[in-house]
């Protein structure tokens, strides 16, 4: 191969670490520098400026290092474990996310994009993951940033304990879940903030009712917490994910949802409090017999099925069934996907109607000229970058409509 | 909407994951898309490529950065389409032709080297510059940046930006010939 080819296509695949950093510095540094020239300069020239701005920094180097040697204290991040997802505490000081109640409410604007309509699509044994692996360190506890950049996007963290893989976002579980302990290992986790790595001791104890392979308890260094970390454990079926994480025995089911194009307007349904046995039956009745097929069509109605096993810490995994009768699991830990069969879509969808229901609509309407292409959408965008066009605009404000359940005969 | 529960749209193929996206990075992909093709059509059908190019990669792929994920999409294919063009000639991408007239100016030799092994080459040569450096080096020959917006992000003068270019591309030079690249 041509080494110029060959160059450009390596340097395209540079460790996304390095892209981030570069992304980042846009959008932050600029109004720094400029900020802090115009602010501070006092009318002196820049070199001027530039000479005593410089003894300036020199002397506060000099005072902090003197009084960082002096206490030397360390900068300390409390244990990333016990933080909530939305909170986190450095020294002492606690940051918090953004107010996101808007975002619950707002209905997301419809974008058609022709190719979406149906393709096909295939399924293997996937690792979803991207571990890191410290080769000098047995434990390796890694938090890490899904979105890159901002301390609030952690959600997980991900383990590896002599060659075995595990992910946990967080949650604990009861004390009376703790089994034997397993082992003491040294643990290390990335600082958010300042990019440092800091280690840590750590118990594994074995989670009462599932296989160590599957999953464990971690309990850190001065804590009383006890956090599930599932494995990377390679299911060869539905029915080994079912019975391997207990399924039907730990799982909450939470809200469903639909969007759908009505008269014009992006409606959005969602229904609550679905039954667990309903939900069963309806899902995994008669899975034996079910096909698991490697490709098949995807279509663009689907009902989405949030559930939560709490005792092995999943939080914000889906199911989602569509028309065609074909169900795709997503629990973090395992994703798989097979055919139940129109017919019981056809229930899922009786069923589903009897539920509480609250329906957002769209205000703005949804005319054929809209999405006719994608493309030109995207041009009338980007004609003057930095400013959406109406196309991708949040709508202002909502309809919101409450159903009631219906009663039951 | 934070690019996790973004990327949670996507395994639960929800094409929401599109618009969400859309919504939150289309400028973004739609400048570096425009850096190398200079041209708003092209650059809107390189997106367009790009959704759904995101659509089949995600799953199985998890991305640890989607912004980052995103970005190697959108260059990988407008590169491709520039590549593509029958008129390439009448426009050139001059950050382009900067890095490999310098690297390359003696030819373009063949390589056995895999293009994993080339880009772990050029990730231990970025670690090993320093923070501001590797921005800038990033900044005009990843996201093809002009000099005078690296100047004007980095508070830097022009002829800075130039001759620390320039010295980046001498090391990254002599780095690939220490490495056994044939240039």
């Amino acid at each position: 191969m041509k080494t110029l080819e060959l160059f450009n296509s390596a340097f395209s695949d540079v460790n996304d670490k390095f892209i981030d950093e570069a992304i980042s510095y846009e959008k932050n540094t600029n109004e720094k520098l400029k900020t802090a020239t115009r602010k501070f300069s006092f009318g002196f020239s820049k070199k001027i400026f530039a000479f005593y701005s410089s003894v300036a920094t020199i002397i506060i180097v000099l005072v902090l290092v003197f009084s960082s040697s002096m206490s030397s204290k360390p900068p300390v991040i409390t244990d990333i474990t016990n933080q909530k997802l939305n909170q986190i505490e450095v020294n002492g000081e606690f940051y918090q996310t953004a107010n996101r109640t808007d975002e619950i409410q707002r209905v997301y604007p419809f974008y058609e994009l022709p190719y979406c309509k149906s393709f096909n699509i295939k399924y293997n044994e996937i690792d979803f993951h991207n571990y890191y692996n410290f080769d000098d360190v047995p434990f390796v506890v890694l938090t890490t940033l899904p979105g890159g950049t901002s301390i609030y996007e952690f959600n997980c963290s991900k383990a590896e304990i002599y060659n075995q893989k595990y992910d946990s976002c967080f949650p604990q579980v009861d004390e009376s879940l703790v089994g034997e302990k397993l082992s003491d290992v040294s643990l290390s986790y990335e600082n958010l903030i300042d990019d440092y790595i800091y280690y840590k001791n750590a118990e594994i104890y074995a989670l009462n009712g599932f296989s160590s392979n599957f999953a464990i308890l971690v309990k850190f260094e001065n804590s009383n917490r006890y956090y599930p970390y599932v494995g990377d454990y390679n299911f060869s079926s539905v029915e080994e994910i079912l019975s391997v994480s207990k399924f039907e025995e730990n799982v909450n089911y939470g809200e469903i949802t639909y969007s759908s194009v009505i008269l014009n307007h992006l409606n959005s349904f969602t229904f609550f409090e679905p039954d667990k046995t309903k939900l069963k039956e309806l899902f995994f009745d008669g899975t034996e017999n079910v096909q698991q097929p490697e490709i098949f069509e995807l279509s663009s109605k689907y009902f989405n099925i949030k559930l939560t096993i709490p005792v092995l810490g999943v939080e914000g995994a889906y199911f989602s069934l569509n028309d065609k009768g074909v169900l795709f699991i997503n629990l973090n830990f395992a994703q798989k996907s097979y055919y139940i069969g129109e017919e019981k879509y056809q229930q899922f969808v009786d069923y589903v109607l009897t539920l509480n229901c609250k329906r957002l609509v769209d205000p703005n309407p949804y005319t054929t000229t809209q999405s006719t292409s994608t493309s030109q959408k995207v041009s009338t965008s980007q004609g003057n970058s930095g400013s959406n066009s109406k196309t991708y605009q949040i709508p202002a404000q909502s309809t919101s409509i409450i159903y009631t359940k219906r009663a039951s005969n | 909407m934070q690019d996790n529960e973004i990327i949670e749209l996507f395994f639960a193929r929800s094409e929401l994951a599109i618009s969400e996206t859309s919504s939150k990075y289309n400028s973004y992909m739609f400048v570096i898309a425009n850096n190398v093709l200079n041209s708003e059509s092209d650059s809107s059908e390189v997106l367009n490529d790009s959704y759904m190019r995101l659509w089949n990669s995600i799953p199985p792929t998890r991305p640890t950065s989607l912004k980052a994920f995103l970005a190697k999409i959108v260059r990988n294919l407008s590169i491709n389409k520039f590549n593509s063009k029958k008129n390439k000639n009448q426009f050139e991408v001059e950050p382009l032709n900067e890095l490999e007239n310098y690297l390359f100016a003696n030819g373009n030799g063949e390589s056995s080297l895999e293009s994993k092994e080339l880009t772990k080459i050029i990730d231990e040569f970025l670690e090993k510059e320093n923070k501001i450096n590797r921005i800038v080096f990033l900044r005009r020959y990843w996201f093809f940046d002009k000099i005078s917006l690296i100047s004007q992000k980095t508070g830097f003068s022009e002829n800075k930006i130039k001759s620390l270019l320039m010295r980046m591309r001498k090391k990254l030079k002599i780095k690939l010939i220490k490495e056994g690249v044939s240039l």
